[in-house]
Formats: structure tokens, C-alpha cells, sequence
């Protein structure tokens, strides 16, 4: 009975610590997830206008991520990885009624299962 | 008639059992004392990991807050930070003293720094602009900042703390040239950051308003 007990206890406590754990896991996931997004448009948006479309379809799977220059990603990052979308879009400003013609890149950050952070940016083309 | 034999009635354990019993007790408790022990290192670990990549970020949204609308690299230097050319407030297309950032890194305190000049608040404009010089091409930008810092022309900042190491990289060997740059951060985490080892963390940066300085 007392061993019983013991081990109902025991049982409750480690699964109780395993499920924050793994909750505290998911949100260290989705922040690396924020810099990784974040950082990849960053660099996107240092490339000429003409080599934006090239760079859709990019994808890098968990653990191998790399920055634009070729530089891996260190092992805190293993379990993210991301993919760059790169559509043409015109955009009409309501209040002028102007539309400019650009490239929306999308980078999104997934583990293996589900996406963790996304981020979006318009690229207006440059004036001829 | 035979008499009813009386019936042994048992009142307490053996010193035999007793010790067998504390026995049990001693073992399993040694063994649930160790699975804590476990579990506990285990979160442990878990927090300060969690922990480095907060500060990671924090330092990374910080530094973003700068890099976003600056318009070039000026300087480079591991050993002692980075130059950077925020705005053109003055429109002259030069690097004047109240555009320059300076991001220095102190291994000691294990923090980065951003320093600004900032002239007196009771100074006149006129006095400001005529003391608000241009940086020529060849000057160092941390000397110059260092020049006012003497003049106690300049304001420091922290954006991070918990840093135990750092190296630089920027996509051009002339980091006047870069509009990219690429920062490896080793963060620990912990309020005491001398216990912990670092965790390695790269932070890229685009310079999507990049315009080289005259």
C-alpha cells in the first residue's frame, strides 16, 4: 500500500515536471524561431531587387540552418528550420490610390511538425 | 479433558524485521532523494538555457533597433566593437559626431554598450552644429568616441549583459563596404553569469538602407 502510494506520487511529480519542461522547451523553440525569421529577412532585404525571386523555394530543414553569407547556425538553434517565399504583388494605397508593384518575401520557421514564427515583407521595385 | 492450549498473540515486530524494514525505507528513499537530485539538475539546465536565449533575444531586438535604419558600417573590431553610422540628420552625406553609434564590448563587466555623443542640453544650436564635426574617411571612430567621451561629451547605454564572449563578421572585408553583418555572442545566463558556460548564439544584421559615406 505504502509503496503504492510512493509510486503514485512519484509518477505525478515527474510527469508534472516533464510537461513544463516541454512547455518551457516550445517557448525557447518559438523565440529562436523569432531570431531566425527575423534575421533572414533582415539579410534578404540587403540583396538587390533582381535577386529577390531566386532566393523563393529556400529552404533549410532543422539543424541546418545557415545565414545568407554561409555561416551554420550554432546547436541551440537544431531544432528550427526555415523557408523562404518570394511572390509578386501589387499593393494599392487607399488614401492615394496608387498601386506599386513589389515582391512580398514571407520566412517562416518550423520545427518538424508545425511552424513557430513567420514574418512578412513587402519589397517595393526600384524606380528604372 | 485436555486443557485449551492458549494462543500466542504477537505485539510488535522483530529486531529482525524492524531492521529489514528501516532497511527498505533507507533504500527507497536514497533512490526517490536521487531521482529528484535528477530532475532537479535537469530543470536546472533546462532554466539556464532558457535564460541565454532570453538574453540572446533581448540583445538581438536591441541591436536590431540600431542596425535597421543605420546606413553603413563604419568599424569592425573584436577587440573592440562596432562603428556604426545611425543617420544623416545633418544631410551632407558625411558621418558627423552626432551620428555615430559606437557599440563597445567589455569582456570583464560582460556587457555591450552603446555610447552616443551628446552635447550639453543648455548649449545653444548654433554652438552644437559648430561642434558637431564631420568624421573624415581616415579617422578611427572608437578614438574619436573616446576623444568626447574625455570631453564627457557622451552618453553610454547597456543594450546587453551576460555576454562572456563575441566575434564579428560582415560580408565585405571593408566594413564600409558590408551591409551585412554577422555577430556570435557567447551568453550565459544566470544573475551570477561568471557560474554558467556560455551558450553560442549568431545574430545576422541587414543594412537595408546602406549608403557608403563620402
Amino acid at each position: 500500500m505504502a509503496a503504492t502510494t510512493l509510486g503514485v506520487i512519484v509518477l505525478a511529480v515527474a510527469s508534472a515536471i516533464s510537461a513544463a519542461q516541454k512547455v518551457g522547451f516550445e517557448g525557447q523553440k518559438r523565440t529562436l524561431a523569432a531570431i531566425a525569421v527575423n534575421d533572414l529577412l533582415s539579410e534578404l532585404s540587403t540583396l538587390p531587387y533582381n535577386q529577390l525571386p531566386a532566393k523563393d523555394g529556400m529552404l533549410q530543414p532543422p539543424g541546418e540552418m545557415r545565414s545568407l553569407d554561409g555561416a551554420a547556425y550554432p546547436r541551440a538553434f537544431w531544432a528550427v528550420g526555415r523557408s523562404v517565399t518570394v511572390r509578386s504583388e501589387t499593393l494599392t494605397d487607399p488614401s492615394l490610390g496608387v498601386p506599386v508593384r513589389g515582391v512580398r518575401i514571407t520566412v517562416e520557421a518550423r520545427d518538424d511538425g508545425a511552424a513557430l514564427a513567420r514574418a512578412e515583407l513587402f519589397v517595393p521595385e526600384p524606380r528604372p | 479433558m485436555t486443557a485449551a492450549r492458549p494462543t500466542r498473540i504477537r505485539r510488535g515486530l522483530t529486531l529482525l524485521e524492524l531492521l529489514i524494514a528501516l532497511s527498505i525505507t533507507g533504500l527507497t528513499g536514497l533512490a526517490v532523494a536521487g531521482v529528484i537530485t535528477a530532475v532537479a539538475r535537469g530543470v536546472g539546465s533546462i532554466s539556464d538555457g532558457r535564460s541565454a536565449v532570453q538574453r540572446a533575444h533581448a540583445a538581438h531586438a536591441r541591436l536590431r533597433a540600431y542596425t535597421e535604419p543605420a546606413l553603413a558600417l563604419l568599424a569592425c573590431d573584436p577587440a573592440r566593437g562596432i562603428a556604426l553610422w545611425l543617420h544623416d540628420d545633418r544631410r551632407n552625406g558625411r558621418v558627423n559626431l552626432s551620428e555615430l553609434r559606437v557599440f563597445w564590448f567589455d569582456r570583464e563587466a560582460r556587457t555591450i554598450t552603446v555610447e552616443r555623443v551628446q552635447f550639453p542640453a543648455d548649449w545653444p544650436p548654433a554652438w552644437i552644429e559648430q561642434s558637431d564635426g564631420v568624421l573624415a574617411l581616415i579617422d578611427d571612430p572608437f578614438a574619436v568616441m573616446l576623444t568626447q567621451r574625455a570631453m564627457g561629451r557622451t552618453r553610454r547605454d547597456v543594450l546587453a549583459d551576460g555576454i562572456a564572449e563575441w566575434s564579428l563578421a560582415t560580408n565585405a572585408p571593408d566594413p564600409r563596404d558590408a551591409n551585412r553583418l554577422r555577430l556570435t555572442l557567447g551568453v550565459v545566463a544566470g544573475w551570477n553569469t561568471h557560474d554558467h558556460q556560455p551558450e553560442d548564439a549568431l545574430l545576422t544584421f541587414g543594412l537595408a538602407n546602406y549608403f557608403r559615406p563620402r
